[in-house]
């Protein structure tokens, strides 16, 4: 089986400027050859960099290859999130990536495509290749201006290659704020957050477990982290945040079943230790109660997918059951 | 008037006739009585308007008489976002702008008529509040910045915000000058007139004070011009339910023509874009019925450059209007489908397209303009490694009225020199294939105007319902209407943030969730990049989506709002 890098790499072996004059014929010479791959799963490519004076939009390239089976449970259009971290100041976006601009521009909506019963094997054997071009800046409201990004798309159990942006615009300064949360959040969150638990810590990255876990009798999920990431400059405390904290970290974590509406719950999580300085590694652990911490109810029973993201990263699928 | 030494200031010789309890016998001052309290209109001439004032058979000053003829119940309806000199000043409507004018007319008590001349008259008005006022948004009080309306939204004489009564003196007719009343903005409003003697005046202390005899009510009017295919007898019925819809909020809206239009009376290739045979954009639809589509990258231009399609401005007639466009679908181009390989084991096989991104509806020809339906079309005896041999075309594609989904077609395989054999079970032709592809929507507000779907026989509460329909032309409107209000709007109205406005979620555009539930989790309803979760049972006509909860109605917190909007242009 083909990886999602290889096929990244075969199919967006394109310019920056090229995102923006390919044509047709060429999305569907490279669409042949996707279909010709041993490949399921999707990839996507954007510009590197992007000067916002030359363009007026940001083009993203969607590769799939999936099955009809694939396609009839976990239809691609109805199932594409988008997520954009904000590499400034680390705060994450979402958005269907496949809800047409006119879904989205129209004010009362399409009618709802009926999936009807499965259809015979003979309809869904066989695989498909798709190649699409879509304007993100609009779908992600992107400030036109200097910015850091990170892209990824998740297709329920599929997760994209991560894609890179780097906007080269008005407003650029090296005086970031630092990262803004709501102290009652913080707060809210810190008080539900453990600083322990049995995950093995990374050499880099994250390991997370997310269960169902018990509050006064009530389900709630509790979220075990474990990280070792590079600080970036929005990690950082500001001078005046709470004492021996060396690190201020957004973690957002990800809920998704085929066809429903993602569940998203952010929070921002504190680490402590001796301070540190950009590019230094922040390590910890915690456990946080996800409903205590987000004044949330819980998610109804079924079966799920959870990702999370901190600092452009996308770390998962996870599988979790929530039962009744 | 012989003998009079002081002529002027009859207040003061009133007031020191009164203390003394003697009359001035070398100025006697008549006794008055008030007589009409009439409303009026300058068209050029002074003019008499029936209806919530009186009707005085005293027509000396009065060049004419117009009637009131827009009611609400036994009152009379104001419209204020409209021009009253949109046909010019010597046409001038008194039922339009916020601006009523009267005048009274005094009698002295003696039956005479030569001191007719400078009695004076207080005009004075009573506020009946308007529904969603007082009592701001129902449950929902939050809309409300206080408990009046702001500035130059509220009433007065002499001016909007103006003063709270006017002392006019009588002419030697006995009529007194103008008295220039505005009404509020805020529709739903009632407001009754009513005149007394000033008590400078002799007369004045028998109280009797005249009343207009219905109230004015301040509402707001557009217009629409219903555009619609002529075939198969197509009749879209009038939005009656979006139409109550706004009468709740004290607007009419009113039908002001009808456009129909025919195949021929489009651009060539948008021909048989444009009318179809149901079957092709529905399942199960008829093979025999001709239904209209109007589209996005289809047609939807020619609604704003055709002259048989465009909306028909009528600045003077029907200044606020805007064109509503039935149809029986609203399919637009989604992309093309995936690049698969079929394999045939017949001719004339139906195969059914894998949907992925794209949309579920094949159609012939396909819905965007100037497009051919096949984009990818190859066959092979081989399937892998792929070696194309042939093209497969538009012409190679069939559509049965028959098929299961609008996914389905059929592919009958080219003939003649180079074509593949006939396919079988152990011999078969593999065809690499990706068409175009369309959706279909319910209801859209472009600059061209409002797009409504309408399909006769569709059950209630289904898209193209009538039910539907009535919802999304009142949604679209409501949209025309700065509905749902953004901060901004809010702002501008001096009012308070919408407190269930939302943006993007499901959609982009400004609207309420009023009554709705959602998924769990962190939710920035502010935030238009935050496109989840999307919001589910929204009872308001301005929830973003089709959902079963939807009413015609406009709820408790929206009506306000719209309540107090200027819907001077559209």
């Amino acid at each position: 089986m083909t990886s999602t890098s290889d096929i990244a790499a075969g199919i967006f072996n394109i310019s920056d400027e090229d995102y923006f004059i390919i044509k047709d014929p060429d999305l569907r010479s490279r669409e042949s050859w996707l279909l010709d791959q041993n490949y399921l799963g999707i990839a996507i490519g954007t510009p590197r960099y992007l000067f916002t004076e030359q363009h007026d939009h940001l083009p993203l390239i969607l590769a799939a290859r999936f099955s009809g089976e694939r396609d009839w449970e976990v239809n691609l259009r109805h199932n594409c999130l988008l997520i954009g971290t904000n590499m400034i100041d680390g705060s994450v976006r979402l958005a269907h990536l496949l809800r047409s601009e006119k879904e989205l521009t129209s004010q009362y909506g399409s009618e709802m495509d009926e999936k009807g019963p499965r259809p015979p094997d003979s309809e869904l054997e066989g695989n498909a290749a798709q190649l699409l071009m879509v304007d993100i800046r609009n779908l992600l409201n992107i400030p036109w201006s200097y910015g850091k990004w990170v892209f990824g798309v998740i297709s329920y159990d599929w997760l994209s290659n991560l894609a890179p942006l780097k906007l080269e615009g008005d407003i650029e300064t090296d005086e970031i704020p630092p990262i803004s949360f709501d102290p009652d959040t913080f707060a809210n969150a810190s008080a539900n957050l453990s600083q322990e638990n049995e995950l093995e810590m990374p050499e880099h990255g994250v390991t997370f477990l997310v269960r169902c876990g018990n509050n006064k009798g009530n389900t709630h999920l509790i979220a075990d982290v474990a990280l070792s990431i590079s600080a970036r400059r929005y990690n950082l405390p500001s001078a005046q945040s709470l004492p021996d904290i060396n690190a201020v970290i957004p973690v957002t974590l990800l809920l998704l079943q085929p066809d429903k509406e993602p569940l998203r719950f952010s929070w921002v999580v504190p680490a402590y230790g001796q301070p540190l300085n950009k590019g230094e590694t922040a390590t910890g652990r915690f456990s946080i109660d996800v409903q205590a911490a987000t004044s949330s109810p819980v998610p109804a029973p079924g079966n799920y997918v959870c990702y999370i993201t901190i600092g452009g990263h996308i770390f998962g699928p996870q599988h979790l059951t929530i039962n009744k | 008037m012989t003998g009079r030494k002081k002529p002027t200031n009859p207040n003061k010789g009133n007031m020191a006739d009164a203390k003394t309890n003697k009359t001035t016998e070398d100025c006697p001052l008549p006794t008055y009585k008030l007589v009409d309290l009439v409303e009026v209109v300058t068209q050029g001439e002074v003019k008499m308007v029936k209806g919530a004032a009186m009707d005085s058979a005293n027509t000396k000053i009065f060049t004419d008489k117009l009637e009131r003829t827009n009611k609400d119940k036994s009152n009379f309806k104001q419209y204020i976002n409209l021009n009253p000199d949109l046909d010019g000043a010597d046409k001038r409507n008194p039922e339009y702008g916020r601006k009523i004018t009267f005048r009274v007319r005094v009698e002295q008590k003696d039956g005479k008529t030569d001191k007719l001349a400078g009695a004076k008259v207080v005009f004075s008005f009573k506020r009946t509040d308007g529904p969603n006022r007082k009592n701001p948004g129902g449950t929902k009080p939050e809309v409300w910045k206080k408990a009046d309306l702001d500035g130059s939204q509220k009433e007065g004489f002499n001016k909007a915000n103006g003063d709270a009564t006017t002392t006019k003196t009588t002419d030697k007719d006995g009529w007194t000058s103008e008295a220039s009343f505005y009404l509020t903005q805020f529709a739903g409003d009632q407001f009754e007139i009513s005149a007394k003697l000033d008590p400078s005046t002799k007369g004045a202390a028998d109280g009797k004070e005249l009343k207009t005899a219905a109230k004015y009510v301040v509402w707001r009017k557009f217009w629409y011009q219903l555009t619609h295919a002529d075939a198969d007898s197509y009749t879209p019925p009038e939005p009656d339910t979006a139409k109550a819809a706004y009468t709740e909020v004290f607007a009419d809206m009113i039908k002001a023509n009808t456009k129909k239009f025919k195949k021929t009376d489009l651009a060539s290739d948008l021909q048989d874009r444009t009318f179809y045979k149901e079957f092709m954009l529905k399942q199960g639809g008829s093979a025999t019925k001709t239904v209209a589509n109007v589209g996005d990258n289809s047609n939807i231009d020619e609604f704003k450059t055709n002259d048989k399609l465009k909306l028909t401005k009528e600045p003077k007639k029907h200044p606020v209007k805007e064109n509503l466009i039935v149809c029986e679908f609203q399919c637009d181009p989604q992309g093309v489908s995936t690049l698969k390989t079929y394999k045939l084991t017949a001719d004339n096989q139906s195969i059914k397209i894998i949907t992925g991104a794209s949309g579920p509806i094949i159609s012939k020809p396909a819905i965007k303009k100037g497009a051919k339906l096949v984009v990818t079309g190859e066959w092979s005896k081989k399937e892998s490694p792929w070696v194309k041999e042939g093209l497969i075309t538009d012409a190679n594609i069939l559509i049965d009225s028959g098929r299961t989904s609008t996914q389905h077609v059929k592919i009958k395989l080219p003939t003649g020199a180079g074509a593949p054999p006939t396919p079988t079970t152990t011999h078969p032709i593999f065809v690499r294939l990706q068409l175009e592809t369309a959706k279909n929507y319910l209801g859209w507000a472009t600059s061209g105007g409002i797009v409504a779907v309408f399909r006769p026989g569709t059950a209630a509460g289904q898209g193209g319902s009538k039910e539907v329909y009535n919802i999304a032309v009142a949604h679209e409107f409501g949209h025309k209407w700065k509905m749902v209000p953004i901060a901004s709007v809010a702002t501008a109205l001096k009012m308070k943030n919408h407190p269930y406005q939302y943006q993007a979620h499901g959609g982009s555009g400004s609207h309420c969730r009023h009554a709705a539930t959602f998924t769990a989790g962190t939710i920035n309803w502010q935030d238009a990049s935050e496109k989840t979760p999307v919001p589910s049972g929204g009872d308001c006509v301005m929830f973003g989506h089709l959902d079963a909860a939807n009413k015609t109605k406009f709820c408790e917190s929206c009506k306000p709002y719209l309540q107090l909007q200027d819907m001077s242009s559209l």
